[in-house]
C-alpha cells in the first residue's frame, strides 16, 4: 500500500490530529500540542530566532516550551484579556512592529522596494492588505506587496510563509510606493 | 481481459463469450456483472476479491438496504438523512443520531502520505465506525452533559464557533475576502447570517457569506456541532483573533 496514514496522536487540548503541519510545540512536560492551540497563546509568548556567535544557522527561542500543559491551559484562559489590553494600548485592530529596514531599487519606473523586518504584535497580516504606517501618531496609507517569513530552525530546509501571524517574527513586509518612508520604530497597523 | 471463451461467470453463473474480467483465484466475471461491481467500488478493489467476498459484500448491502429505520431512535430513514452511519456491530443509525455525538466524538482529521505521488493529502477518520450501538448510547449521554455545560458557558445562542485562524482569500482583487477557520463547538453556524464577536462587552457583527465544511458534506452551507471548517466573510475581519468565539443568534 503506497498510502501511509499519519499516526502522530491527538492534541491533548483540542483533540485534533498532530500531523506534519500541526505538530509544532513540545511543552516542558513533553506534551505535544497542535498548531491551532499553539497559535492561540503565541501572541503572549512570541517566538524569536537567534544566531549563535560565528554561526549562520538560526535557532528557535520558544517561550512556550517553558510551560507545562497545566500552565499552558491556565494561560489560555487569560489570553483574550491580554489581547484586549493590547488593543487598548495601541488603539488598532492589528499591529506590526518595524525593527529594521532594507531597500532595493525596483527598476527604472517603480518606486524602490522597502523591506520592513519586524514582528507581528497582534492580529493577522496578508499580502494585499491596506494598512497604515504610523510614526509618532501620524499615519500614511500603504498596501502590503509581500510578506516573507522563514520558518524552520537550524535544519537546512527552511520554508517560507507569506502571512503575518501574531507573535511571529517576519523577515519582511514589503512595500513599493512613491514617497513612502518606513523606519525602524514605526508600526504598521490595520 | 481476453476475447475468447467460453467463460463461466463466477457471479451470475452464465456461460459467455467475448470479454472477461478476472477476480481472485483466476475466476472470471461477465460484462454485465462487471458493470454491477463497478458501481459499488473501483476495479482495483473488486478484482482482488474472491467470489465469496463479493457475495458477502452484496449480502451485507442487501441487509443494510432492508433496514428501514434507525436502530437508535426508530425513526424511518428519509431524505433528511444525508448519511446513514453503519456502526462497528453492523447497526445502522440515522444522520441526526450520529451527529448528536459529534460534540464529544468529532471527525478526526489527519493526513496520508502517498509515497508514489510523494505528497500528503487530507484524510479523515470517523470515530462512529469504531463504535457499537451501546457505545453511541453512552456517548449521547456524555454529549448531553457536554452540551449543557457549553450552553452555560456560551449563553443562549443558535451556535458558537471558536476561531483558529483568519486567512485572506487570494485572487479577490477589489474586495477583501477572508476565511475564518475554526470549529463549531455548539449548535450550528450557517451561511448568510450574522456572527457576533464581543470585545470588552461591546458586540460587533460580521456577515458570513459562505460556509466551507472541512470534513465531509463539503457543499453544506451550515457547519454543525463538532465540525471544523471555514466561514467566509467579505466584511472587515481585522478585529477577529485566534481563540475568539463567534456567536450565531
Ligand atoms: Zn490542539
Ligand atoms: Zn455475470
Ligand atoms: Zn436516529
Amino acid at each position: 500500500m503506497a498510502v501511509k496514514r499519519m499516526d502522530t496522536g491527538a492534541c491533548p487540548i483540542c483533540g485534533r490530529a498532530l500531523s506534519r503541519f500541526t505538530t509544532h510545540v513540545t511543552l516542558k512536560d513533553d506534551t505535544k500540542i497542535c498548531r491551532d492551540c499553539e497559535n492561540k497563546l503565541r501572541v503572549k509568548y512570541p517566538l524569536s530566532y537567534y544566531i549563535r556567535s560565528r554561526g549562520t544557522k538560526r535557532y528557535r527561542k520558544d517561550p512556550l516550551q517553558e510551560l507545562t500543559l497545566m500552565e499552558f491551559l491556565a494561560e489560555l484562559e487569560g489570553v483574550k484579556e491580554y489581547v484586549e489590553d493590547l488593543r487598548e494600548k495601541y488603539g488598532f485592530n492589528a499591529v506590526y512592529q518595524v525593527e529594521d529596514i532594507t531597500m532595493e531599487p525596483n527598476g527604472w519606473f517603480d518606486p524602490p522596494l522597502i523591506f520592513a523586518k519586524g514582528r507581528v504584535v497582534y492580529g493577522f497580516f496578508d499580502i494585499g492588505d491596506k494598512v497604515r504606517v504610523v510614526r509618532r501618531g501620524v499615519g500614511v496609507d500603504a498596501e502590503i506587496k509581500g510578506i516573507n517569513r522563514q520558518f524552520g530552525e537550524e535544519q537546512d530546509i527552511i520554508d517560507w510563509e507569506h502571512r503575518g501571524e501574531p507573535g511571529y517574527p517576519c523577515d519582511s513586509i514589503v512595500f513599493s510606493q512613491k514617497d513612502l518612508i518606513v523606519a525602524p520604530g514605526d508600526i504598521i497597523v490595520k | 481481459m481476453g476475447i475468447f471463451g467460453p467463460y463461466k461467470c463466477a457471479y451470475c453463473g452464465r456461460t459467455f463469450h467475448g470479454f472477461n474480467w478476472r477476480i481472485k483465484n483466476g475466476r472470471d466475471i461477465c460484462g454485465d456483472c462487471k458493470d454491477i461491481l463497478n458501481k459499488e467500488m473501483p476495479y482495483e478493489k473488486w478484482h482482488k476479491m474472491g467470489i465469496t467476498q463479493i457475495r458477502a459484500y452484496f449480502k451485507e448491502k442487501e441487509r443494510l438496504e432492508a433496514q428501514k429505520e434507525c436502530s437508535l431512535c426508530g425513526r424511518p430513514f428519509g431524505a433528511a438523512d444525508l448519511y446513514k452511519f453503519v456502526l462497528k456491530d453492523g447497526a445502522q443509525i440515522c444522520y441526526s443520531c450520529g451527529e448528536s455525538v459529534r460534540i464529544v466524538r468529532p471527525v478526526f482529521c489527519t493526513e496520508e502520505y502517498d509515497s508514489l505521488k510523494e505528497k500528503y493529502s487530507f484524510a479523515s477518520d470517523d470515530p462512529l465506525k469504531e463504535m457499537t450501538l451501546d457505545d453511541v448510547k453512552a456517548a449521547q449521554l456524555e454529549a448531553d452533559t457536554e452540551r449543557r455545560s457549553r450552553m452555560d458557558k456560551f449563553g443562549p445562542c443558535k451556535g458558537a464557533f471558536i476561531v483558529d485562524d483568519v486567512i485572506r482569500v487570494p485572487g479577490e482583487k477589489d474586495r477583501e475576502v477572508h476565511r475564518i477557520w475554526g470549529r463549531c463547538v455548539l449548535g450550528s453556524a450557517s451561511a448568510n447570517s450574522l456572527a457576533k464577536v464581543v470585545r470588552r462587552e461591546k458586540p460587533y457583527f460580521i456577515q458570513i457569506d459562505r460556509v466551507e465544511p472541512l470534513e465531509y458534506n463539503k457543499k453544506a452551507q451550515v457547519l454543525s456541532e463538532g465540525h471544523g471548517g471555514a466561514l467566509v466573510a467579505s466584511d472587515d475581519v481585522s478585529f477577529i483573533y485566534s481563540g475568539d468565539v463567534l456567536y450565531f443568534e
